[in-house]
């Protein structure tokens, strides 16, 4: 079922834009009456729904004379959509924004706009003000003001006074399109009669139960028991893609085409709103292909034991059969909807509305595709849904069903996701219920982002300027450079700057030893006249090999002897080894001579010898997966030390 | 062209004696290479360097939980087998050890960070620098890691817009920003991430890097951008696996600087310290516009950067398993959400610089520097006047950016 549950869910996405695009079709507004028809409108369909966001998109740009609008639909953190109408019908009801703000009821108003979950005011409130605020002003100023009414603005009242009524008698149901039950679905008239969009919804529901998978099984019913139909079905599809041949391209893209332009042909499964002008062709040329295959998965979903719908056979024979079987068809479907993906991506063609994982796009190494590899990354996808929004429903219906013929232990869970799928039950609790049952399936599960004061930074309003003490030059840093005073009279010779190293010099063997120090020393000479108290304030006097100043020579020599002796990887008892070995020197000296002047030491002393094997660390050959005791550790992929396919050893 | 960017550098001599311990590949000895490498270019004399105040506790309070920045004031290597329940809460451990000064580390380059932003913020400079700054994994930043702790801070509010591009898969730390990770409420296609796999190298990267940029400035005309330059993103880093080079990290920084914003350049991860401070110098002179030989001049450190004492790396050897679609693929997902925002003219968001906290006891005698006007500290900084255009459109790369519509007003 992953190809008709994507379908699903991209169309869902879709309807938002359908209706800008029609009104921009039409230039103005004339999708806009949905109260003249009545009865098939109530509030809260969908339908109205999304006029009503176009609506408002449409109105944004009106009103703020360019692009102004934001996403729709708004969700809540927790991926409930908010539906405008219902909140400002709400708002409305209750007196306006003012009114609810003053009384708190934004409460109410949540639960009169069909939103649960607990401290909803001030997200509401702000929802509220981002979106319906400037449409409530202005209506405010239509109503109130009679003069300038245009001929839309008319039309907009007429929505507006007309939609309450409806909704008192309907109250009861606040979504009936959406929310369509179980039961509803076998006393549904063909699918003709229905929605495309619902019909659909439908078969994803059953899917998603037990019964669902009969969907697909059709009479496998009759073979054995459902739980081995599931798995031939899985196996069957892999079986598909191996003998991808006996599909030829052309034969596969052109289920793709005409399952695209079906499904285009459906007024409210639009894949893509662009395709305005194709969209039209192909609702002539293709429609009646889909529309007998559309029909007989409505069937089958109505009552999989009906013998008008056919047996389909066992699945070692399956593709020995061609697709003039309407099962069959479906079968290519669904493959031809993944591969679609595939043609997409190489073609270049990006289809707006489908928000699909990247991972989806990558480039595939041979003509067969796996679908199981596939299947893990619409896994992955998908619990990477269930943190923004609760939509994962139909498609992790399908990926567990993937799963089920691996692992076994997903079988005693399916029962599980019966519990949570009641014949009647609505579709939020639904979603809810089978994302638990895909996060409890996926392994990745993706961090969920904490959420509020004790996690997000306070981003302060901006007040127009810097505050006052902010200014105050001591939470600026103290100025160390340019030096405040003149420090020294004498003129310096200055390099301009940024030169870079003169490799020609006076010394006798330039390169040498010699050479190199005694440039050091210069250069080191030179910063120190320039920088002044700067050199000591960034405490140059105590860094680079004149560290060593104040070591013996005797003491160096016993450094270097406990280095040779503990081979790398550092251990930390090398560590207490020195402290206990140089009782008088603290450990910042300690550290510091390691790093100005032991591995500088012998850092020079590779550049000379080895200049084909340096290495400025003493951890960094013996690599990082160690932990303190010598052992290989368990490094976890949480630790930021773990680099995978990182060769550890010096690769230069 | 418009006038030389003042530029402020922060710098604090006591953070490169700073040790986390054998074996753990951050090396705050980097910052000291960075600085000499910096002053051996003579850079110095075209900036204004400041020390940092240190961060009270109370102002990294302000983000942090109060008790995490208690207890990091308290611990040390030597009591902390006593906290080993703490050790476990705070994520403290092998990867975070508790080393000596772990909390002055934390006060200098968070200090250095909010002053320069402060710094910023009033209009005292163009472009303020802190390398030090950028560690970006505490909860509550151009780096091969994701930034998950700033992410996560702004993953709620469309007053900061988070940009990262960094490695992602293979269960990589931190195993967060996926790129449909993208914000939530008010900050829904607030956070962009940009997730890319092993070897990519400078043509490929700085493509994306400035397309994927220039989009997001367009988009959101960000008041003030903060570009986190990790420097783990180099070919040859001991941790990470793209295969920029120098060229190709700088071109980004270069790119960025273009926008001629308030830019707050911090530094990050880079784990292979010598080719750490090599990037760094390089930045800031891109920063400074000057362009900086290839011949290292003498320094302190030279040895660490033989035995060509040259800033050019060698090539990585890693793979680049970024192929063109997938490139694009993300490109599109990250332009196809960067279209859902759409700024609504004059209200709601707009100006959004923020108020740092200012302890509100006195600390003169801790910086009792006396500030000479900006005149005369202006005279103080030699200026030359040659102008590196810098169209060197041979590489690039970076790893991730916080664009700050807040911070500071527009230009």
């Amino acid at each position: 079922m992953a190809g008709w549950s994507m379908l699903a869910d991209g169309s869902a996405l879709d309807c938002v834009k359908t209706p800008e695009k029609k009104l921009k079709q039409n230039d103005f507004w004339v999708d806009l009456k949905p109260g003249s028809n009545g009865s098939d409108i109530q509030l809260g369909s969908d339908k109205l729904r999304c006029e009503f966001e176009g609506f408002l998109v449409r109105f944004g740009k009106e009103i703020c004379g360019r692009d102004c609008f934001r996403p729709l639909p708004p969700m809540l953190g927790d991926g409930q959509r908010v539906d405008l109408l219902k909140l400002l019908f709400a708002v409305r009801e209750n007196g306006g924004c003012k009114v609810v703000s003053d009384d708190g009821l934004w409460d109410l108003v949540a639960l009169e706009s069909g939103l649960l979950g607990p401290n909803l005011c001030s997200t509401l409130k702000l929802i509220y003000i981002k979106y319906l605020d400037l449409l409530e002003r202005w209506l405010m100023r239509v109503f109130d003001d009679n003069e300038h009414l245009m001929e839309f603005q008319d039309e907009i009242k007429d929505f507006l006074a007309k939609v309450p009524d409806q909704k008192k008698k309907r109250k009861d149901e606040a979504y009936p399109n959406l929310e369509l039950e179980f039961k509803e679905v076998k006393s549904c008239a063909d699918g003709e009669g229905l929605l495309a969009l619902d019909s659909k919804r439908n078969v994803e529901k059953i899917s998603d139960s037990k019964e669902g998978v009969i969907v697909l099984d059709g009479d496998m019913n009759g073979v054995g028991d459902e739980k081995k139909a599931h798995i031939d079905l899985g196996e069957c599809v892999v079986n598909l893609e191996d003998n991808g041949k006996l599909f030829d391209n052309d034969e596969i893209e052109g289920v793709v085409t005409r399952l695209d332009g079906g499904s285009k042909c459906d007024d409210v499964v639009i894949l893509d709103a662009t395709n305005a002008e194709e969209e039209s062709f192909c609702r002539k040329r293709k429609r009646e292909s889909l529309c007998g295959l559309l029909n007989w998965v409505v069937g089958v979903a109505k009552d999989p034991c009906d013998p008008a719908i056919g047996s389909v056979p066992e699945w070692s024979v399956w593709k020995s059969h061609g697709k003039e079987e309407m099962w069959k068809q479906v079968l290519l479907a669904r493959e031809a909807i993944f591969l679609k993906r595939q043609v997409e991506s190489s073609a270049d063609q990006w289809q707006k509305t489908q928000k699909m994982h990247p991972c989806m796009y990558d480039d595939q190494h041979g003509s067969n595709y796996n679908l199981r590899e596939r299947f893990k990354c619409r896994k992955k996808l998908l619990s990477d849904k269930t943190v923004s929004q609760g939509r994962a429903c139909s498609e992790s219906s399908s990926a567990s069903q993937s799963e089920l013929d691996k692992n076994p232990c997903t079988e005693g869970m399916e029962d599980g996701l019966d519990k949570y799928l009641p014949g009647t039950s609505d579709l939020s609790t639904a979603d809810s219920a089978i994302d638990k049952y895909a996060s409890a399936l996926e392994k990745y599960v993706p961090k969920r982002i904490p959420y509020g004061p004790r996690f997000e930074a306070n981003v302060p309003e901006w007040t127009g300027v810097a505050s006052e003490n902010e200014s105050d030059p001591k939470w600026l840093g103290t100025q160390v450079w340019p030096l405040e005073k003149v420090e020294h009279r004498y003129l310096i010779e200055r390099d301009p700057i940024g030169k870079g190293r003169q490799d020609s010099c006076g010394c006798e063997v330039p390169g040498s030893i010699e050479c190199v120090r005694f440039h050091i020393a210069e250069k080191r000479l030179r910063v120190k006249l320039e920088l002044g108290s700067a050199f000591y304030r960034w405490k140059f006097d105590r860094m680079g090999e004149e560290v060593k100043i104040s070591w013996t020579e005797e003491e160096e020599k016993k450094f270097e002897a406990i280095l040779r002796s503990t081979p790398p990887p550092l251990q930390k008892c090398f560590w207490d080894q020195i402290f206990k070995i140089f009782p008088t020197k603290s450990r910042a000296d300690l550290v510091s001579y390691y790093f100005n002047v032991y591995l500088l030491h012998r850092r020079g002393y590779q550049n000379r010898v080895t200049p084909n094997n340096i290495d400025s660390d003493d951890e960094e050959e013996s690599g990082l997966v160690t932990n303190g005791n010598g052992h290989e550790a368990d490094k976890s992929p949480n630790s930021i030390l773990y680099s995978p396919k990182k060769p550890y050893a010096n690769f230069r | 062209m418009r006038s030389k960017d003042k530029i402020a550098y922060y710098y604090d001599g006591d953070v490169g004696g700073v040790y986390f311990g054998p074996n753990h590949p951050m090396k705050p000895h980097r910052l000291c290479m960075t600085h000499h490498l910096v002053l051996s270019y003579d850079l110095h004399r075209k900036m204004e360097i400041y020390r940092p105040h240190k961060a009270y506790p109370v102002e990294l309070a302000q983000f942090h939980s109060a008790d995490y920045v208690e207890f990091l004031h308290r611990i040390t290597p030597d009591t902390q087998h006593l906290f080993s329940n703490e050790l476990a809460k705070y994520n403290l451990g092998e990867d975070c050890p508790v080393f000596e000064n772990l909390f002055e580390f934390c006060q200098i380059y968070a200090g250095g960070t909010i002053d320069a932003a402060r710094r910023l913020n009033n209009q005292l400079c163009d472009i303020a620098i802190n390398w030090a700054g950028g560690l970006h994994h505490a909860k509550k930043y151009i780096d091969v890691h994701h930034g998950d702790g700033v992410e996560e801070a702004f993953y709620f509010t469309d007053r900061v817009m988070t940009v990262s591009f960094h490695k992602y898969g293979d269960m990589f730390f931190p195993g967060t920003g996926d790129v449909k990770e993208t914000g939530e409420r008010e900050g829904k296609y607030y956070a962009i991430n940009v997730p890319l796999k092993d070897g990519i190298d400078d043509t490929s990267f700085t493509r994306l890097f400035k397309t994927i940029i220039s989009k997001v400035v367009e988009t959101y005309v960000p008041g003030a951008i903060v570009l986190q330059c990790g420097a783990d993103s180099l070919a040859g880093d001991r941790l990470g696996c793209f295969n920029l080079s120098i060229d190709g990290h700088a071109e980004c920084v270069r790119f960025v600087k273009k926008f001629n914003l308030p830019l707050l350049v911090t530094g990050g991860g880079g784990y292979t310290k010598e080719n750490v401070a090599r990037c760094w110098a390089v930045e800031t002179g891109v920063l400074l516009d000057t362009e900086l030989p290839n011949e290292i001049p003498e320094n302190e450190y030279i040895k660490y950067f033989g035995p060509e004492y040259s800033l050019r790396i060698p090539n990585g050897h890693i793979e680049n398993l970024n192929s063109k679609s997938y490139l694009s693929t993300i490109k599109m997902q990250v332009f196809e959400n960067l279209r859902c925002i759409q700024h609504a003219p004059g209200v709601q968001m707009q100006e959004v610089p923020p108020d740092f906290y200012i302890p509100d006891f006195d600390e003169d005698e801790q910086n009792p520097d006396e500030r000479m006007d900006q005149h005369t500290q202006d005279k103080h900084i030699q200026r030359d006047d040659e102008y590196y255009e810098g169209d060197h459109d041979n590489d690039q790369n970076m790893e991730d950016s916080l664009l700050i519509k807040e911070m500071a007003e527009k230009d």
